[in-house]
């Protein structure tokens, strides 16, 4: 296929029809009746701060309510953990607002922002075992010392500490397959533009 | 900029079919490609007020809806379910098949499957020419001088071509 052929081609094209929209669709969409994609992420950071503070309430209530010093000190250590879960997620979801360009921005601004904002979650991430993993995974073998039945104990810090390397595995999979590949396609495409300039 | 619901619905539907070849380009999917037309018209509409008459409003509507694209991309990369590397994944499998097999491709999917297997930047550079926008256009929405537009349009051209003949043999 000859270059010239290209824009024929692409002037033929049929319109896809699963992109056909009437007019009262597209009022629809104007009228929010469509949660966007946007709001969807937006719903996902609330469940979880949601449940950092659930977290937090509840071993709240355990930190007074039991009397083992074991179970206490867990207590205390989740409670910690759980606001400072909650303040990361809130930290990241505030930068990544301010982060956010005006949509008419250039897209060599756009791009270099995207960039910005995924080495921002990939340091997140890579960092999940200081402000997620061991906070939370002390808090929980701690409480759990103060269980009775040595077994029961025994399994139950053995679950919380498989979890906890299964966290720390997932984090480090998704920085490796996920992050590092889009990173390096956003530093492909805005070099791309860069090299313009000079 | 004052406009209402039904002014912008037609000033969409202007623009639509260039907005509909453009989710094409940067959807992963069928399913991506009406999701990603979605986000598009709602952020042009939420963003309606900042468009200030400095350019055509089909050029200034082209550039909101690049960046919503890929930021749609990247988001989709991070947090979905069907993960994938999509340059590189392209590059052997084909993404849009559009109900063909490799040798019974239209000329349209094979021109999308090269595309898909560019950079973002080449992608919207490819893609606005396609669409018939002028050089000057081109340059204000990437943020690059007006020369360097035929540069890169060359070394494009050069790269699609080659994609082209190396998966189809044409």
């Amino acid at each position: 296929m000859e270059f010239d052929d290209f824009k024929q081609t692409w002037k033929q094209q049929e319109t896809p029809e699963n992109l056909d929209h009437t007019q009262e669709q597209l009022l629809m969409l104007l009228n929010n009746k469509v949660i966007s994609f946007e709001e969807q992420i937006k719903a996902r950071d609330r469940r979880e701060i949601f449940a950092a503070i659930l977290v937090t309430v509840i071993f709240g209530v355990f930190f007074f309510v039991l009397p083992s010093i074991w179970q206490k000190t867990g207590s205390a250590i989740i409670v910690f953990s759980g606001i400072l879960i909650g303040y990361k997620i809130k930290t990241a979801q505030r930068e990544s607002i301010k982060q956010e360009t005006d949509p008419d921005t250039s897209l060599r601004n756009h791009l270099s922002h995207e960039l910005q904002w995924m080495r921002q979650q990939k340091r997140l991430l890579k960092t999940v075992i200081w402000w997620y993993v061991l906070p939370l995974v002390i808090g929980i073998i701690l409480f759990a010392i103060g269980f009775e039945g040595l077994i029961f104990k025994l399994v139950y810090i053995g679950v919380v500490i498989l979890l906890g390397i299964g966290v720390l595995w997932l984090n480090k999979y998704a920085v490796e397959k996920k992050h590092n590949p889009i990173i390096e396609e956003l530093r492909e495409a805005l070099s791309f533009i860069e090299n313009s300039k000079k | 900029m004052e406009i209402n619901k039904q002014q912008f619905i037609q000033i969409i539907e202007r623009n639509d079919a260039r907005l509909k070849h453009l989710c094409r380009v940067y959807a992963a999917d069928k399913a991506d490609e009406k999701d990603l037309y979605q986000e598009i018209i709602i952020k042009v509409w939420q963003s309606l007020h900042q468009f200030k008459g400095n350019a055509k409003i089909s050029t200034w509507i082209y550039r909101v809806a690049l960046n919503v694209s890929i930021s749609y991309v990247r988001k989709q990369q991070t947090r979905q379910k069907h993960y994938r590397v999509y340059r590189r994944e392209k590059q052997t499998k084909p993404n849009f098949n559009y109900g063909s097999d490799k040798r019974g491709e239209r000329k349209i999917d094979r021109l999308y499957n090269a595309i898909n297997q560019l950079n973002a930047s080449e992608k919207a550079i490819i893609t606005m020419y396609l669409e018939d926008f002028s050089y000057t256009d081109i340059a204000k929405v990437i943020q690059i001088t007006e020369n360097y537009v035929g540069v890169k349009l060359n070394r494009i051209k050069k790269k699609l071509t080659k994609i082209i003949d190396k998966e189809y043999g044409i």
